[in-house]
């Protein structure tokens, strides 16, 4: 009579109902009240197998391994922030820890909006939770672990992929609607990760209007083939929810069925919520389509209210632009150990390039430059300057040295965080040493 | 004065009271197949010697509902679900006979899916067809928006007069949890034509003893209920023994602070918690054969070791439990068990030592060991369970999920102070149980009838869960039956007043202290503009004990 799932599932569901970004803000606290409803009604914390947890409080320690704040992470980070990572952090550790078979967290804010370096709040997102989970357990379990992200937010992960751009092993697909219509504007296929991670960074962007049928042509002939040939210890699901059909602040079409069927095939160890706004036609559906899929159990019976089975359809023009794209990014995974990185990258010592990021919820806008190490021996030491604006902080340098950074790159590391300490340019220095799990700063 | 009886199953125990003094006080052995007999026997007994003007009312704390759904004594009756969209409504088809209709309700109670008439009607004749006459109607969301179980209750009873019994869903239970709400609705309704059967039988035998006083039914959640509310929700009565226990300890102890309640039967030891004096409820509902409930009950965890626990050598490692062999030797059982190991160490005043260490001596010899030794074993094996269990409870209630960051910064965490001990080798064994766990204890007296004392001074208790949508204009009390319209100023505070207002009623008594449970209020915000107010609020007459006069 009890019914049983068939994997174990831990699952982390902390609406935070008493947190808003603002009170109208999307981010705010009725934002889970009506899934936490349905999750309710439907019994689903009574299945054998499904076990609630709370979140754990993340630490600004936990913060600072994936993050460099500016000023601090004191400045930049509250409460909310460290139980939403720490939503994450728990989810990890009950999947490595083998309590279950994976686990999925239900948690807010998201994260995948946020750099590297963090000004502020960009996205609805300030700092990266599943990044932050990601590199807890690595410091854990070790740095070797190989991890396979598959953002399915309707916006591009441009955080998570800015923090791993340079990481071989972390792999990172992110699939959203077309930077060219919506925010933050990236994530178009030559996007495609630094010189010591090059096609680990891997952008399918989808026409608007694509539905159910355009995201399973990606999952079946570019994911899922591209998860086999990584073979990743871990797979991630950041699970936004804002590409349904019904979402307010996208043009996609996916349904609740697309969904749960999507975490039925990709099968992943973790599932983390991000974006999803339609918070009373899609969240507390397609959630419960998440868990279920996820616990292994028929989904089948979940529907949208105004469900209509032509949602799935869409144009022969999605459906070829999709395959267009498709095809391209398959042949550069297949060929990504014969394409000459030095040429491609075209630097003598280091590879440069700059970006402006824009802190949409914040208003900041941050100018960075960026040198990155072209070693042959590790991923590279990073550096990167960086000007916030309006901001009461000045150009700082950061510096970073990867997981196996050689004995060089550290070398040249702590030369240049002395050298900027000293300079005049620089209001702040920051070194970050993923090795030594430690963040080291100094300011003017 | 008082009347208490708590109906076990080998043992019907009667109490008299007066004030919270036992007058008089009985033991009988229950006849299964006669519980209403066995009940005034008992009663007689007690007022023997009594003007019955000065009794002021009888509680019983029966097994009946309980029996009837572990032998699956029960009829038949058809479930008519109106599941609408989520889990597999075949998960929670509970009756041989259900049918799945269309239509549904979501969250917010807004009606999304029409009942089809004519598909209902059909499935109905169906259910007549195979001879049934009972339908229970359960919908989901029907809580937030009763309007279809109440439409599919008019047709079927225009169409359908062979039908002589209809419940609905939303007026068993007022919170969220479809498949808990139709096994408790289903539930409620295959005993409910033996639980009349059986009160009636009841009230007539006390009318003949010319005792008519008020009678109350102890439910699970430690509280009484008039028998008005019995005939509709039998299934409350479910589990009242380990509630009976409880509320006698409560009455009997000197319980405050945080205090772990241990009542040591002969197959089992009952766990239960008191926090700041008031026992704990169980977090969600009760299960029962397997059904998940959503009835309240008491928090109550069993443990399979208890003083006629069999003791055996296994492989050369000691084990006790959960066999039972009949009675301890030393009160002229054949096996040994635990209580003989505390009367082998003259811990037990009424039982024969020289008959304990006879059945120890062949297990010490076993394990080269002297009689005392095993002895000593055998208790720390039966406190280190205790112990372990204890543990693991703490463990589960202390990280119980919370959804706001208020509560999971500042949750405290339940820590014991104190140990109340009953059952027949509490005496014994407590002291050593406090000693192991660190902590004080207490022994109340009269400890072989409490569970009649607990019944007998329980207080009704009652619940109930107000949901407002002011967007909607709308606010309902399901389990009372409410449902109207307010404005777009009702708020959280309007919404306590009312709930209390509507149970102070139902109640029907000077005064009732109200607790308010859950008080939630959530702005709805619709493009940028607040729109409207989500509330919800639970209360209670929590459980308690009478002063009676
Ligand atoms: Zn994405
Ligand atoms: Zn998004
Ligand atoms: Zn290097």
């Amino acid at each position: 009579m009890k019914v049983k799932a068939k994997n174990k599932l831990g699952l982390i569901f902390f609406p935070a109902f008493d947190w808003a970004i603002s009170p109208s803000h999307p981010e705010r606290e009725e934002r889970l009240l009506y899934t936490k409803d349905q999750v309710l009604e439907e019994g689903l914390l009574d299945i054998e197998g499904i076990k609630e947890y709370n979140p754990i409080v993340a630490q600004l320690k936990d913060v600072n391994r994936t993050h460099i704040c500016i000023p601090d992470a004191e400045e930049i980070v509250s409460k909310p922030h460290l139980i939403s990572a720490g939503g994450a952090i728990k989810a990890g550790e009950l999947v490595m820890e083998g309590e279950v078979d994976s686990a999925f967290a239900i948690i807010r804010p998201p994260g995948h909006h946020a750099f590297q370096i963090v000004h502020g709040a960009r996205g609805f997102c300030t700092i990266n939770n599943e990044a932050i989970m990601v590199d807890y357990l690595r410091q854990k379990y070790g740095s070797e672990l190989k991890i396979a992200f598959v953002d399915t937010d309707a916006h591009h992960a441009d955080g998570t992929q800015n923090i791993y751009y340079n990481d071989p092993n972390v792999l990172h697909i992110s699939i959203h609607q077309d930077g060219r219509t919506l925010f933050p504007g990236t994530g178009s296929v030559d996007e495609l990760g630094g010189p010591g991670a090059f096609a680990k960074t891997i952008n399918l962007p989808l026409p608007p209007n694509t539905t159910d049928q355009g995201l399973h042509y990606a999952l079946d002939n570019l994911i899922l083939p591209i998860l086999d040939d990584f073979e990743p210890d871990l797979v991630i699901n950041a699970a936004g929810q804002d590409n349904h059909y019904s979402d307010p602040l996208t043009q996609m079409r996916i349904t609740a069925q697309g969904y749960a069927e999507l975490n039925e095939k990709l099968n992943p160890d973790l599932a983390i919520l991000q974006g999803g706004y339609s918070i009373e036609s899609a969240l507390p559906y397609v959630n419960v389509g998440i868990i279920l899929a996820m616990a292994g159990l028929d989904y089948s019976y979940i529907k949208e209210p105004d469900y209509d089975p032509q949602i799935t359809e869409q144009s022969t023009q999605i459906s070829e632009d999709i395959k267009e794209n498709v095809d391209y990014l398959l042949e550069i995974w297949q060929k990504r150990d014969q394409i000459d990185l030095q040429e491609r990258f075209a630097g003598e010592e280091y590879y440069t390039t700059q970006r402006s990021v824009f802190y949409d919820t914040a208003q900041i806008r941050e100018e960075q430059q960026l040198k990155i190490r072209l070693c042959t021996d590790c991923s590279g030491v990073m550096m990167i300057e960086s000007q916030a604006l309006p901001s009461s902080v000045g150009p700082a340098k950061v510096i970073i040295l990867p997981y196996q950074c050689c004995d060089e790159c550290r070398e040249i590391g702590y030369q240049e965080y002395e050298a900027a300490k000293n300079d005049s340019q620089f209001v702040s220095a920051y070194l970050q040493d993923k090795d030594n799990d430690q963040l080291i700063s100094s300011s003017k | 004065m008082l009347l208490g009886i708590d109906i076990g199953g080998t043992h019907t125990d009667g109490v008299l009271l007066e004030g919270s003094e036992v007058v008089k006080a009985n033991k009988l052995p229950t006849d299964k197949n006669n519980l209403a007999e066995t009940i005034l026997t008992s009663c007689q007994r007690l007022i023997a010697d009594l003007d019955n003007e000065q009794v002021e009312r009888v509680v019983l704390s029966t097994t009946l509902v309980t029996n009837l759904i572990m032998q699956e004594e029960f009829e038949e009756v058809g479930l008519v679900l109106i599941p609408g969209t989520g889990l597999n409504p075949a998960w929670y088809s509970y009756s041989p006979v259900s049918k799945i209709i269309g239509g549904a309700v979501d969250h917010r109670g807004r009606e999304i899916e029409q009942i089809d008439q004519q598909e209902l009607k059909e499935k109905v004749a169906d259910l007549v067809a195979e001879g049934i006459d009972k339908i229970s109607i359960c919908g989901k969301f029907a809580t937030r928006n009763p309007q279809q179980e109440l439409e599919v209750k008019e047709i079927i009873k225009e169409e359908f007069p062979e039908i002589e019994n209809i419940v609905l869903s939303h007026e068993v239970v007022g919170q969220l949890n479809y498949p808990r709400r139709v096994a408790t609705t289903y539930l409620n309704s295959i005993v409910q034509k033996r639980y009349i059967n059986f009160v009636d039988a009841i009230k007539e035998g006390l009318d003949k003893l010319d005792l008519t006083v008020p009678v109350y039914i102890l439910k699970a959640d430690g509280g009484t209920m008039p028998l008005k509310d019995a005939y509709q929700l039998p299934i409350e009565s479910i589990n009242s023994g380990p509630a009976a226990s409880i509320m006698g300890m409560l009455a009997t102890g000197e319980i405050d602070e945080v205090t772990v309640g241990v009542d040591i039967g002969g197959t089992t030891t009952d766990i239960s918690l008191f926090v700041d004096g008031e026992p704990l409820f169980e977090p969600e509902g009760m299960e029962l054969a397997g059904y998940q409930t959503l009835v309240k009950g008491l928090y109550n965890q069993s443990l399979a070791c208890g003083g006629d626990s069999l003791v055996k050598v296994e492989g050369g490692e000691l084990n006790v439990g959960p066999e039972r062999k009949g009675v301890a030797a030393c009160y002229g059982g054949s096996a040994p068990t635990v209580t003989d190991a505390l009367a082998s160490l003259g811990l037990i005043e009424d039982g024969e030592q020289k008959r304990a260490e006879d059945a120890l001596k062949p297990l010490a010899n076993s394990l080269d060991l002297e009689v005392v030794e095993l002895a000593e074993q055998v208790i720390q094996y039966y406190v280190t369970e205790v112990k372990n269990k204890l543990e693991e409870i703490l463990a589960e209630l202390n990280n119980r999920p919370v959804y706001t960051i208020n509560q999971l910064l500042t949750e405290t965490k339940i820590e014991p102070q104190q140990l109340v001990g009953i059952g027949g080798p509490a005496q014994a064994l407590i002291p050593k149980l406090a000693e192991a766990l660190d902590l004080e204890f207490v022994l109340p007296e009269q400890s072989g009838v409490v569970n009649a004392i607990g019944a007998g001074l329980a207080k009704v208790t009652k619940d109930c869960t107000l949901y407002a949508d002011t967007e909607q204009g709308y606010c309902n009390i399901s389990e009372l039956g409410i449902k109207k319209k307010v404005t777009q100023d009702f708020n959280l505070e309007d919404a306590k007043q009312e709930v209390k207002k509507n149970l102070q009623e139902e109640l029907a008594e000077q005064d009732p202290e109200i607790e308010i449970t859950t008080a939630e209020s959530f702005n709805l915000v619709r493009g940028f503009r607040t729109t409207g107010r989500i509330i919800e609020v639970a209360a209670q007459r929590k459980p308690g004990i009478v002063k009676s006069s």
